[in-house]
């Protein structure tokens, strides 16, 4: 079957704030960027259908999908919205080509939550409306705090390893372009921190950024036209656990361990620790990277702690997670976030990581999470 | 040019304005919920018990018609003590936010907990307080307590 690859990726921001541009000012300048490095591709002429990842309350506009085409160079071609992660973007971009119906596809996320004032009415407002909305809570980070509890219980995981990773991450960050959170921090500040929602600190939940990400995905004869250096998508695979929070495992990212076997299944993928050189995954939370980690078969349940004070995941480990940062560095640029770790895994793979670079970076794994009060999973398996 | 700001800053939606239907079974449960009952639903298919209540079984997709009074004490599946806001912004006064379940039942619900701190973990006995005054809503339920 023919291989289907990323061609070329642009974004712009990673910025706490861009008043200067709107967010479809921002779309325009990473797609600028993107069909630059896709080998100087013209959206008018040689793209065949254009994908958009957004919600209508992070815009604050209804049907707001309408207005995806104009940015993207997307007038009178078929254009659609998908309401996900960005990855969800691509995995539908991967199915339109390798069902013959395109060659090649854009796809965009963004999101500029500097311009959202009631973020956390938005985020309350994704709640359950009869049996957890009325409640109230004064921060709908405690719905993942539950989560939290009850994952570090079954693991064995301490205040001090969610610590590690943070720390870890952070640094990691120091390493990147797009990191205005990256910091230097030791396990001493850390532990100061006071709990937001305990067990959670403010180290442990990313904050926001403003950033939109356009990725070019082509069929494999027109990626060799386009480039030397494509990174094939071997593999996507997604799912959703249930809609009810309190119906959850919370014990393990079920969905993740879904969408990662339907992955692995397309990719050839037996033995995940051994094959990948590195992962990409959400880190919306600390604890939540960790329980990626393990759902993508990348740790086991009962060594998952020791692995993590190991340092297996660290830069220099067996398998490094988020080698230049990731949500806790960059922050969270919505449904964009998703992206910002494909864009990622995309320099590693090109060589193109700048001083965050790996010296081995073949294969990778890349995750995507939905955020905040979800069950849905995405995951990619990229190659160069 | 950055402190130039932008004309049109804010515009207020009346976003939550909506009329959420409860369903058949939802209804009965938030009636019980109103007489100080707490139930759950029971798939006849497979024998699923529930809550929250729905009509469809989220095990084997069958149609759900029955309720089942829960009489035994739930217990803290999950906690979490808030300290701050969304904002960032410290709480006067810290709120315990739990994960009720129900022995026997799927799922459970998300409610605030009170009680002594020191009983305050997982697996620990709760009791329901229901408000003196009630219209049917999750919040017929002050808290939970520790028991
Ligand atoms: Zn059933």
């Amino acid at each position: 079957m023919p291989k289907i690859a990323l061609v070329g990726m642009g974004y712009t921001g990673f910025t706490r704030s861009s008043e200067h541009l709107s967010f479809r000012e921002m779309v325009y300048q990473a797609a600028v960027k993107a069909y630059n490095d896709a080998g100087g591709i013209d959206p008018r002429r040689d793209v065949d259908a254009f994908i958009s990842c957004q919600e209508d309350f992070w815009e604050g506009v209804s049907i707001s999908d309408e207005f995806a085409p104009d940015q993207l160079g997307g007038v009178l071609k078929p254009v659609y919205t998908v309401t996900g992660d960005g990855l969800h973007c691509v995995a539908n971009a991967y199915m339109m080509i390798r069902s013959g119906v395109a060659d090649i596809v854009v796809v965009e996320s963004h999101g500029k939550p500097s311009e959202i004032i009631s973020m956390s009415d938005i985020v309350w407002f994704s709640t359950d409306p009869i049996y957890v909305r009325p409640l109230k809570l004064p921060n709908p980070h405690a719905l993942q705090a539950l989560e939290a509890r009850v994952y570090m219980r079954s693991r064995g995981l301490r205040r001090e390893d969610l610590g590690l990773y943070v720390i870890q991450s952070l640094g990691n960050a120091l390493l990147s372009d797009r990191a205005p959170y990256a910091a230097k921090l030791d396990l001493d500040g850390y532990l100061e921190a006071e709990y937001v929602v305990d067990p959670l600190t403010a180290y442990d939940i990313a904050r926001y950024s403003d950033a939109a990400i356009v990725a070019v995905v082509a069929s494999e004869e027109i990626a060799r036209k386009l480039t030397d250096q494509p990174v094939w998508i071997d593999g996507v695979g997604w799912a959703t656990e249930i809609s009810t929070i309190s119906m959850r495992s919370m014990e393990e990212d079920v969905a993740t361990k879904l969408a990662a076997r339907m992955a692995y299944d397309q990719a050839n993928v037996k033995d995940p620790r051994r094959e990948f050189d590195f992962a990409e995954v959400d880190e919306r939370y600390s604890y939540k990277a960790i329980q990626a980690i393990e759902a993508l078969g990348l740790a086991r349940i009962d060594t998952v702690a020791s692995d993590l004070r190991d340092g297996s995941f660290s830069r220099s480990g067996s398998l490094p997670v988020n080698p230049s940062g990731g949500a806790l560095g960059e922050g969270v640029p919505l449904e964009a976030h998703g992206l910002a770790r494909l864009l990622s895994a995309y320099e590693q793979l090109r060589g193109r990581a700048g001083r965050a670079q790996l010296s081995d970076a073949e294969k990778a794994v890349v995750h995507g999470w939905r955020g905040l009060g979800t069950s849905s999973s995405i995951v990619l398996v990229l190659s160069r | 040019m950055r402190d130039v700001k932008p004309q049109i800053r804010e515009i207020e939606m009346e976003i939550k304005a909506y009329h959420y239907t409860p369903g058949p079974l939802g209804l009965r449960w938030l009636e019980g919920i109103k007489k100080g009952i707490i139930m759950a639903a029971k798939c006849r298919k497979c024998g699923n018990i529930f809550i929250p209540p729905k009509i469809y079984c989220p095990k084997c997709f069958s149609e759900v018609e029955d309720l089942v009074e829960l009489r035994e004490k739930p217990y803290l599946a999950s906690y979490t003590i808030i300290y701050r806001d969304f904002n960032g912004e410290r709480l006067s006064t810290p709120v315990i936010v739990g994960l009720v379940r129900f022995k026997g039942v799927d799922g459970g619900l998300i409610h605030y907990i009170e009680g002594p701190v020191e009983k305050l973990a997982i697996g620990a006995s709760l009791e329901p307080v229901f408000r003196s005054e009630r219209r049917g809503s999750i919040t017929d339920i002050e808290h939970f307590r520790l028991v």
